[in-house]
């Protein structure tokens, strides 16, 4: 009796929650948990989904577009000598705990990040760096090793905002920024709440972030309304479901992960691009999207983004040709190849790792596939290069820097790659830069450093009278600063 | 002085395992500042953070600091959340452990006099019947009842909420109201183990000398059941209860991700997956001393229950 008084209650609470949901707030679902909240200290794309343009500002950001667009700078022009660039800054702007912004924040931020105990996920990106100067409060100089026509693209990443020193240690747990959205509560394993800044110009007064991974879980949570959209749902084989549902809206729109089957250049016979490019005939992009994606994403032909203006489109060379595979392993004299395929836990790279099994068969390469935890994945594969195929998708944006490096996992050592890829971190002209983006992706095409595979979808489920969630991702980011209720 | 000895032995395998513990979490492959830092982590960024986490020190002193911080009370600081670990523990054990009594409540209440009714009509079609709701209870798995459920009482009716827990701070009724559709899913097929054990050994007890003396003295089937074969088939019973306590209370994980509800089997799978390595730690000594408690209580009970375990060698 008394039990039933008390579910009686219950779903009486419930209901009124229900009924009391005010048109100025969401909850948005999110497949992954970030391990903490500072995207200055840790790589987890969730870190960025949450805190991204909402809690934490850089001088510039990537909007929706992709394109670079100012935020805590209103403008910045480069020297003639193309080694200073001056950024002026907004004034008037505060952080959460009531600190004030300048250009000493700046300056902090970005030595902090260059410092030698910094724990900077993309440290890199500010490597050109040489000095900050701040002549004023409102003007911020930086001195630079060499010519970076990509600077404030640099600075539009998450791992570039800016922090106080006052609040920079803390960040981890409570963040503070100069953003819209304060940070508001942290239930691990449960829930994340930021809520309007007072006086901040945006429709939502509460964002609740939820964190619900397993996919039936994910769909049951959408259908009963506990969450009012994914910007990114985790169940493609759900959508069609959602899509003949009036009440949601499905937004499928492109990531900026190029899903690869990675090949280690230096083991044996995969050091020989014969063997490479058999590899890269032998897959049905196709046949492999349809498959492991529900028939979402994009095929590349090389490491780049079809979303990206400098995009060319290379998987003709590469095409689904089994008789020229077979051809190029005799070739090779590597018939009767016994490979491995590393499997990271993500349902892309597991899926596609059966299918590309079963495809690298018929031209008489037999694979075994070896599943690992994301743990493994980074020591055997990433750390120790212990590995003869792996799948993965390269989720950063503009990263095909990465093949650049010496000491990458993909053992890709290629002086004139290099030299290409200096030379675009220097062009300051993004026409010229755009070329020079067209002949690094037919190198890595042309010398099939990897087979390229899918860029990975993005797929928005969201309640249909929501707006202003972000159709693409062009940077892992959850911005809500647009995001309101149709009346 | 038999308990005596059963406490001594409860306490020496929970220092023995901590020892093991720590180790067997030590050895593991895989570098939790490189699942921090991922893809793009420069080797100096790696090795500044694992500065900044004690890994650089040597094995057999970080085993120290942390045998002497446990000592103090001291459970260390999570890796991937940055905050202690003590405060994440119990913040999802709040929610495991009433999940768990709620669960054996639902065993209990369903499984036990299932088991009874079952044994009093013994290989009747009451009986069989019982039984073959016992088996599709055993046979179908937790996870698969709990999105059964959710489909019914959260999407269909909207009754309940499809997952999730609003914290107790939101009060005790939404708190449950968060907690009946997992402990149901989690407590249906234990019951289905109860109501088979108490159905066997209520059987077995009733073909007993005693029991057919007890009925020749004028005793209807059921006073017997009650009064004689019920207190003796309660050793299996508890014993078999005080398995599904530890098993509810870790092994819950499934049932956790399809509720999405934030408890420890889904911070085990976490902190396993980023080598949290300090709330590992804590989670594994916390799961140990919990199984080894509810053992050792079950020891205990049993003893007051069966005269014959006190007076044994």
């Amino acid at each position: 009796m008394k039990l039933a008084r008390l579910l009686a209650s219950a779903l009486l609470v419930t209901a009124l929650a229900d009924a009391a949901v005010a048109k100025d707030t969401v909850t948005l679902g999110q497949a992954l948990e970030p391990p903490h909240l500072d995207p200055t200290a840790g790589a987890a794309a969730a870190i960025d989904e949450i805190v991204y343009a909402n809690v934490f500002e850089g001088l510039t950001r990537i909007a929706a577009d992709g394109s670079v667009q100012p935020q805590l700078a209103t403008s910045w022009e480069v020297a003639p000598d193309e080694l200073a660039w001056t950024f002026h800054l907004k004034q008037g702007v505060t952080f959460h705990d009531g600190t004030s912004f300048d250009s000493a924040d700046v300056k902090f931020s970005i030595e902090r990040a260059l410092a030698e105990d910094s724990v900077n996920a993309q440290k890199g990106l500010f490597e050109p760096i040489a000095a900050v100067e701040t002549p004023d409060p409102a003007t911020v100089v930086f001195r630079l090793k060499r010519p970076t026509g990509l600077l404030p693209w640099n600075l539009a990443w998450g791992d570039a905002v800016i922090v106080a020193p006052e609040s920079a240690e803390t960040n981890r747990t409570r963040p503070v920024g100069t953003g819209p959205f304060q940070f508001t509560e942290w239930r691990q394993g449960d829930r994340l709440v930021l809520s309007r800044r007072e006086g901040a110009d945006v429709a939502l007064a509460q964002v609740t972030f939820r964190f619900i991974a397993d996919p039936a879980a994910a769909t049951a949570a959408l259908m009963a309304e506990d969450v009012d959209g994914y910007l990114n749902f985790p169940a493609p084989e759900a959508l069609p479901q959602f899509e003949a549902d009036p009440r949601f809206a499905v937004v499928i729109g492109t990531t900026e992960g190029e899903t690869l089957l990675a090949i280690n250049n230096r083991r044996e016979p995969l050091d020989d691009v014969r063997v490479r490019r058999a590899i890269g005939h032998a897959i049905d992009r196709q046949a492999l999207i349809d498959g492991a994606m529900m028939g979402y994403g994009q095929p590349i032909g090389s490491h780049f983004s079809p979303s990206h203006p400098a995009y060319l489109d290379l998987t003709g060379q590469s095409a689904h040709d089994p008789e020229l595979a077979r051809r190029l392993l005799a070739e090779a004299g590597a018939g009767d190849l016994k490979l491995t395929i590393k499997l990271p836990p993500p349902s892309y790279a597991r899926r596609s790792g059966e299918i590309i099994q079963a495809q690298l068969a018929e031209v008489g390469i037999q694979a075994e596939l070896v599943p690992v935890e994301w743990a493994q994945w980074l020591e055997q594969v990433f750390a120790n290069k212990d590995y003869d195929l792996t799948i993965v998708s390269h989720t950063e944006q503009l990263d095909i820097g990465i093949y650049a490096r010496d000491d990458y996992y993909f053992n890709y050592h290629n002086r004139k790659f290099q030299a290409l890829i200096a030379r675009i971190e220097a062009e300051a002209d993004e026409a010229e830069r755009n070329t020079l983006y067209g002949q690094a992706q037919e190198m890595l095409a042309a010398d099939a450093v990897n087979a390229f595979l899918f860029e990975l979808p993005k797929q928005g489920v969201w309640n249909a009278r929501l707006e202003g969630m972000w159709a693409n991702a062009p940077i892992q980011a959850t911005d809500l600063t647009g995001v309101r209720w149709a009346e | 002085m038999r308990s005596l000895l059963r406490i001594a032995a409860a306490l020496l395998t929970i220092v023995l395992a901590s020892v093991l513990v720590f180790l067997a979490l030590n050895v593991l492959p895989g570098d939790p500042a490189a699942v921090m830092l991922g893809t793009e982590a420069r080797p100096d960024t790696l090795a500044a953070l694992r500065r900044q986490m004690g890994l650089d020190q040597p094995l057999p002193l970080r085993w120290w600091q942390w045998l002497t911080g446990l000592a103090r009370g001291e459970l260390g600081t999570s890796h991937t959340y940055g905050v202690p670990v003590a405060e994440l523990v119990a913040a999802r054990a709040v929610v495991s452990l009433p999940l768990a009594l709620l669960a054996l409540l639902i065993a209990v209440g369903l499984g036990i006099p299932a088991g009874l009714f079952a044994a009093t009509r013994h290989r009747r079609t009451g009986d069989l019947a019982t039984m073959a709701v016992a088996l599709v209870g055993l046979s179908v798995p937790a996870f698969w009842i709990g999105i059964l459920l959710v489909l019914l009482f959260a999407i269909g009716l909207r009754w309940l909420p499809a997952g999730g827990f609003p914290g107790w701070g939101a009060g005790i009724a939404p708190g449950i109201a968060a907690l009946i559709l997992p402990a149901i899913a989690l407590g249906l097929p234990q019951a289905a183990v109860l109501a088979r054990v108490t159905r066997t050994a209520i059987v077995e007890i009733m073909r007993l000398d005693f029991v057919r003396t007890a009925r020749s003295f004028g005793l209807t089937r059921t006073e017997a059941l009650r009064r004689h074969a019920l207190p003796n088939a309660l050793p299996p019973i508890v014993t078999v209860l005080g398995l599904q306590f530890s098993f509810l209370l870790a092994g819950a994980v499934i049932v956790e991700n399809v509720f999405y509800l934030p408890g420890l089997g889904r911070l085990v799978v976490q902190s396993v997956g980023g080598r949290d390595l300090p709330t590992l730690a804590c989670l594994v000594m916390l799961l140990v001393t919990a199984v080894v408690a509810v053992n050792l209580a079950v020891d205990l009970l049993l003893l007051r229950l069966d005269p014959r375990l006190r007076h044994r060698g």
